[in-house]
């Protein structure tokens, strides 16, 4: 049951329904659980199984933990008066270091089962390479495995951490892991934002239902009028790019930047807008990352639920360890008498650092090849350098007399960022890491922009499919163009004083989508790109 | 509050309707789409008779021509290659709209002469595009082993929204068949002809009873005994019959020793089976009747339609039934454009052998939309 075939709108009509009419409001929200079960067990490829083990050993995790730390504490309250301070602080952190056991074993066998399958035929064929022998799996990686897994292990840490008390009642933390609209490619939840409003019944809210169908509207229009119609084109270039001329891979590489987006960004918005419906407001995942004037920007705006989980759960944990924390004390204490530049450095160089770990983290996230490895280390060499050289950025802007909010300037940002992006992107359409290389190469030596033109016409792709290629990226780029402009809520506000114009907007989306749209006979539309993560 | 659910409720409705508006502009265009989707248009129980088969049911006979000679208002229901899957379904179809007085069954379709045409999914296609959505449908979709996805028969706009791409084609669509549907009726109820005459060698001798040829595999079978028996348990008043063919190549001798067995078995199970190619003398059918080795042209067809509608009432009793004021001023109507047809037919015989003379082309050709 793909968000893209028939019966998951069918599906979902009649869990919403479901869920509004059952009667017994305190526990409606065990509708949804019915429901999410019912959804990954039609298409997680008999894989249900490994969701709840996830489910289960975060449960009983955060409930240990949860108990250890209330065990310690009632301990330290009973003695209160005879113990002393360094006693207490003993058996406080006795009782972390027990938590910790708990929670590195849980944290170990989740990431362990998706390291296994995302990894293990990768490390078999390496190890066939230097002559040892290793049998290869036939390992297919669960739906929306990695998505489930950073979700309960946020809300895992964040137990540890003391953030929240543990979720008692199992079914509550299945549905937390397991929510049906945001299983397949996220947003990763934030169990202290999506708890109240997943398990407190909501009555049926119109205009937020309206706003909801509109969204996954939205989202199927991105999807299946400009993704699924431009990877038809980016396909026929890469698994051949060297056919191809090199205008014709930067123009391949360029559709890509638009199919990502319309793809990745279309599927989150079905996800929110059924949340929506249901009552339950996702994070949101993107803030138009293609209008960014920095790549650290673009980070921030892109998979942003993604980043906020590293930020939170990798990040910090790497800033505020013993060793980066040192390692910026050596580099300003290295010199009796530091320069500006090392204080600088001093400052922001672990910072840096985590960054470029984060990134490769990310990059390996993405698959199991040394171009992943590629895209991590690019995305977190730029940042790194941008981070650290800051001071001269600013000190030739000043020379130049650039004003910093001056629109030339802007759009030399944004223009810049995207291309520094978009050689990020050559990484994930290359076939490895020399072929990016390669495509890179080629896209700025071997430029024939009318021969290049030609041969992406003649990808599969007829002119007019084209032109509705062209159309779909024009309404997406002049709606990101006006939420950029106006913040996204006024907009809201000034359809919700129009229902009739919010109405018809709503009519347009769908039937474009069902016109333009790419599926049926012939075409192969069900996989959404973050899935297969 | 109340004013507030009403204009919302209304706001929804009209959202769906302008959907439905939109999957109604895209369909096939193709004659054998709009002579199913035409039958849909006849008044329920209207039709004294129906024809059933495969394109030399369009061909071979007009049931505007049969209303004009003897008032008996008729249809064909066919779709070119007919399979054996599709003619039971196909009777159920026309079943749960019209109670003919007779249902004229040619049998060519079960005729195939390999067993790979047993299941051709565009032949499939080209029917079950055309059919309505209904459990039948769904029914039928279940017994066929498809490729594409079964979606996409049920909801054929899913196959069809990328029409826009072909220009013409939807241009054609999008003139034709509002033209059908607002009018109301199918003017020429599922009728072609080309205005050719066949040029072929002499026919071979007529195979004799002692030369028949076994139907092409158990499945052709099974499908042809279901077909029977549903037939006699639903006491449906069906007539079967070989429609005349010119009989210049094996393959068609050997469709017509088939046809041999498929007799034997109708006629032992109490079916009437009318064999017009045995009597295509006594029609006065001859080479230049033909505009293909198959099909009848025009004055064939006449020849055809008169003498089976002379059995279907002497030895049938088929009567002409009661038709309102309305009803008659619309077969009138497609009588008078089947004679205009006749006439355009007339001045090209001989012509572009391509063109086929049906509903949609000649009605644009000579009402100059084309």
């Amino acid at each position: 049951m793909s968000y893209v075939s028939l019966t998951f709108p069918l599906f979902t009509a009649a869990s919403v329904l479901a869920y509004y009419l059952f009667p017994l409001k305190k526990l409606r929200w065990t509708v949804l659980l019915a429901a999410s079960y019912v959804f990954y067990f039609f298409t997680g490829l008999g894989f249900g199984y490994l969701m709840l083990v996830t489910t289960l050993t975060t449960w009983l995790g955060a409930l240990w933990m949860d108990r250890m730390g209330a065990a310690a504490e009632a301990e330290v309250e009973a003695h209160k008066s005879e113990w002393s301070r360094e006693e207490r602080k003993a058996v406080r952190n006795e009782a972390k270091k027990k938590k910790r056991r708990v929670l590195t074993a849980i944290l170990v066998l989740n990431f362990g089962v998706l390291a296994f399958l995302k990894y293990y035929n990768l490390f078999a064929e390496h190890l066939c390479l230097w002559g040892f022998s290793a049998p290869t799996l036939r390992l297919l990686l669960p739906l929306g495995i990695s998505f489930y897994t950073f979700q309960a292990m946020g809300y895992l840490i964040d137990v540890y951490r003391g953030k929240y008390p543990a979720e008692r009642n199992p079914g509550k933390t299945a549905l937390f892991v397991s929510f049906f609209p945001q299983i397949v490619q996220g947003p990763i939840g934030d169990y202290a934002q999506l708890s109240p409003q997943l398990f407190e019944a909501r009555p049926f809210d119109y205009d937020r239902a309206r706003r909801g169908l509109q969204l996954a509207a939205w989202g199927y229009f991105k999807k299946l009028v400009i993704a699924d119609r431009a990877v038809i084109v980016i396909g026929a270039v890469t698994s051949a790019y060297a056919d191809y001329d090199g205008s014709a891979i930067l123009m391949a590489a360029v559709l890509y930047a638009l199919q990502i987006y319309a793809d990745f960004s279309g599927g989150i918005d079905i996800s929110r807008g059924i949340a929506q419906i249901l009552g339950i407001e996702l994070a949101e995942n993107f803030r138009r990352p293609y209008f960014s004037r920095s790549i650290s920007e673009y980070w921030r705006r892109w998979h942003i639920s993604l980043g906020a989980w590293m930020r939170n759960y990798v990040f910090y944990s790497l800033t505020t360890s013993k060793a980066f924390l040192r390692m910026g004390r050596s580099i300003r204490s290295a010199k009796p008498e530091p320069s500006p530049a090392r204080l600088h450095t001093a400052k922001v160089f672990p910072t840096a650092l985590a960054s470029l770990i984060v990134f490769l983290l990310v990059g390996i996230w993405h698959g199991a090849n040394l171009k992943y490895v590629g895209f991590g280390l690019w995305n977190g060499g730029i940042i790194m350098l941008s981070v650290l050289l800051a001071p001269e950025y600013e000190k030739l802007r000043s020379a130049l007399r650039i004003r910093a909010e001056s629109r030339l300037f802007i759009l030399f940002q944004m223009v810049r960022t995207f291309f520094i992006v978009l050689v990020g992107y050559y990484f994930d359409i290359a076939p490895s890491f020399g072929g990016a290389v390669d495509m890179m190469r080629r896209s700025v030596t071997d430029l024939h922009f009318k021969a290049g033109t030609e041969q992406i016409l003649s990808c599969g792709v007829s002119p007019k499919q084209m032109g509705a290629l062209a159309f779909g990226a024009a309404v997406m780029l002049a709606v990101s163009a006006a939420q950029e402009r106006r913040p996204e809520e006024s907009l809201r506000l000034r359809l919700e004083k129009r229902p009739a114009l919010s109405w018809l907007l709503l009519f347009l989306c769908i039937a474009c989508t069902m016109v333009f749209g790419v599926y049926g006979p012939g075409y192969d539309s069900g996989a959404f790109v973050y899935m297969q993560f | 509050m109340k004013k507030t659910y009403a204009k919302r409720t209304l706001r929804a409705v009209a959202m769906i309707l302008a959907l439905w508006l939109v999957t109604a502009c895209f369909g096939r265009d193709d004659r054998n789409y709009f002579a199913i989707r035409g039958f849909y248009l006849e008044p329920r129980d209207s039709l004294d008779v129906v024809f059933l088969g495969s394109s030399e049911v369009s061909a071979d006979v007009c049931s505007v021509y049969a209303y004009g000679q003897t008032g008996l208002t008729g249809y064909q229901y066919s779709i070119d290659s007919n399979l054996p899957s599709l003619y039971l379904p196909q009777l159920k179809e026309i079943l749960s709209r019209q109670s003919p007085q007779a249902v004229v069954v040619e049998v060519n379709g079960f005729l195939i002469g390999s067993e790979k045409d047993l299941l051709k999914e565009p032949t499939l296609r080209v029917y079950l595009d055309a059919t309505r959505l209904s459990l039948r449908k769904t029914e039928t979709l279940s017994q066929l082993p498809l490729e594409e996805d079964r979606a996409s028969y049920l909801f054929p706009f899913i196959k069809f929204h990328t029409m826009w791409e072909q220009t013409r084609e939807w241009t054609n669509y999008l003139v034709s068949w509002p033209m059908i549907r607002f009018r109301g009726y199918s003017l020429f109820k599922g009728y072609l002809t080309k205005p050719v005459l066949l040029d072929a060698p002499d026919p071979f001798p007529l195979p004799g009873s002692g030369e028949k040829l076994d139907l092409c595999g158990e499945r052709v079978w099974e499908y042809l005994r279901e077909f029977a028996d549903y037939c006699a348990e639903n006491r449906v008043p069906v007539v079967f019959a070989r429609f005349p063919h010119h009989l210049s190549s094996e393959r068609e001798v050997k469709a017509y020793r088939r046809f041999l067995t498929v007799k034997e078995y109708l006629t032992e199970r109490g079916f009437p089976c009318l064999d017009l190619q045995e009597c295509q003398e006594d029609l006065g059918i001859r080479r230049e009747d033909y505009y293909n080795e198959s099909h009848l042209n025009l004055a064939g067809q006449e020849k055809l339609t008169s003498r089976l509608m002379e059995t279907l009432r002497s030895d049938f009793n088929v009567e002409p039934g009661n038709l309102s004021a309305s009803e008659r001023r619309h077969w009138d109507n497609c009588l008078e454009n089947y004679r205009e047809l006749r006439e355009l037919y007339e001045r090209s015989i001989g012509g572009d052998e391509r063109f086929i003379y049906e509903e949609i082309r000649h009605f644009l050709r000579v009402k100059g939309y084309i």
